[in-house]
């Protein structure tokens, strides 16, 4: 995802800019689409609602990310995006997004990526449907500290829960079973450092037959 | 003038970009892991896509019809998260991905076709994920609504150890949500494959309406 980021920056001019304040639903699962998304400042969060009203967080999108591909040409939401803080992000019509691939044939390629990264985002959750759910924390905070590039996560434990498909309780424990390990500080409120990337991976290794 | 880019285009218009290829049942077409170069487009048969999770656990996550594209996810020239592997013998065009995205510059038109097989293969993944919400009854009533739809045939070509390891249940638990779907005259079984009579009957609010033993 690292080299996908801000690589739809140049076309940003030909999209809509959209200031919203947290909370605010971007499209909703089912709504027939009507384009897509890049968010450039603040936090969007992708949900998944099942059959039975079971809902889970499925992604997190970085800064500089493309979400809601599956609204393009038509295409009906799959999943739901909802801003966790106030945010600024640029909408793009399939009409827009035709005619920017039509003068510029890098986007379409751009475009593709990203939404291939959604399909292997996918395939890991369910590679890691019957793993512990150690393995599985470990897992997703390595993949934020690559996607935000930074050892610092923006994370709170509920949404961190929300995605693993767990209780917070749960979740807690390991993060202080972690913390007195010295593999992450808990200092700040609704972060989380991670201080030995190695150690984290160990963690995802274990059990691999 | 009408937009190239509400364009019908279907993927058999474009196999003249394609290599016809000839697969054995039971062959592998590709394995997951392996460095994908492409991605195919099934003209006969019938194929499997089988994904092994972190653990080393088979789980079958979806049967190829004629007419679908397969193995798209290497477009990012990463390797294959899946393997297909043809349940009979299959006729399949090998399209080269770096080919692929050349054409694509050239015809921006391809990309809503594009867009909505990709499409295609989320929605695939994220029944797959909320699956795992839903009790076991739920999970093979959603996977037999799903390849009725797909087949467009209430007739269902998979063993039930297949729609086991589809679900990811044992087949003792689909045995008998089969057996118990059977008298109520939901399904019919003949001779290893079975028919859905009632596909009514297995969505969400009549299915748990009727269940009188939850499995």
């Amino acid at each position: 995802m690292a080299d996908l980021r801000f690589q739809w920056t140049p076309y940003l001019i030909h999209g809509k800019k959209i200031e919203t304040v947290k909370h605010t639903t971007i499209y909703r699962q089912g709504d027939v689409g009507t384009g897509f998304y890049y968010l450039d400042k603040g936090s969007v969060k992708i949900t998944l609602l099942s059959e039975n009203g079971h809902e889970r967080s499925i992604d997190y999108i970085p800064l500089g990310g493309l979400f809601g591909e599956h609204g393009a040409y038509k295409g009906s939401y799959l999943t739901s995006a909802i801003t966790t803080a106030a945010s600024v992000i640029y909408f793009f019509s399939d009409e827009v997004l035709s005619r920017i691939c039509q003068d510029h044939p890098q986007a379409a390629v751009i475009f593709t990526n990203s939404q291939i990264y959604k399909l292997r985002l996918l395939a890991e959750i369910i590679s890691f449907t019957d793993s512990p759910i150690e393995q599985q924390m470990a897992n997703f905070l390595l993949k934020l500290a690559v996607v935000h590039e930074d050892n610092h996560i923006p994370i709170d434990q509920t949404s961190f829960a929300r995605y693993i498909d767990t209780s917070r309780i749960t979740v807690n424990k390991i993060l202080q079973k972690w913390r007195q390990q010295g593999l992450i500080e808990l200092s700040e409120r609704s972060a989380i450092r991670v201080v030995d990337l190695k150690g984290l991976r160990g963690i995802v290794k274990t059990n691999v037959t | 003038m009408v937009s190239p880019f509400e364009t019908d285009l279907k993927w058999e218009t474009l196999l003249k970009y394609g290599t016809r290829q000839f697969v054995k049942a039971k062959t592998a077409i590709y394995k997951q892991e392996a460095l994908g170069e492409g991605f195919y487009y099934l003209h006969k048969g019938l194929v499997k896509i089988v994904t092994s999770t972190f653990k080393g656990k088979d789980r079958l996550v979806n049967i190829v019809v004629p007419g679908q594209i397969m193995g798209l996810q290497t477009m990012d020239q990463q390797p294959h998260f899946t393997t297909a592997i043809a349940v009979k013998n299959a006729v399949i065009y090998h399209f080269s991905c770096t080919q692929f995205l050349e054409t694509l510059k050239v015809r921006p038109e391809l990309l809503p076709l594009l867009t909505q097989t990709i499409n295609q293969k989320m929605r695939i993944l994220l029944t797959a994920i909320s699956m795992k919400a839903l009790t076991s009854e739920e999970q093979i009533a959603r996977l037999l609504l799903n390849i009725c739809e797909d087949f467009k045939n209430h007739e269902v070509p998979l063993t039930q150890q297949e729609l086991a390891d589809c679900a990811g249940l044992t087949r003792i638990t689909v045995y008998k949500i089969l057996k118990a779907w059977k008298e109520r005259g939901i399904i019919e079984i003949k001779n290893r494959t079975f028919v859905v009579k009632r596909p009514d009957m297995l969505k969400p609010p009549q299915l748990t309406a009727n269940t009188t033993h939850p499995v």
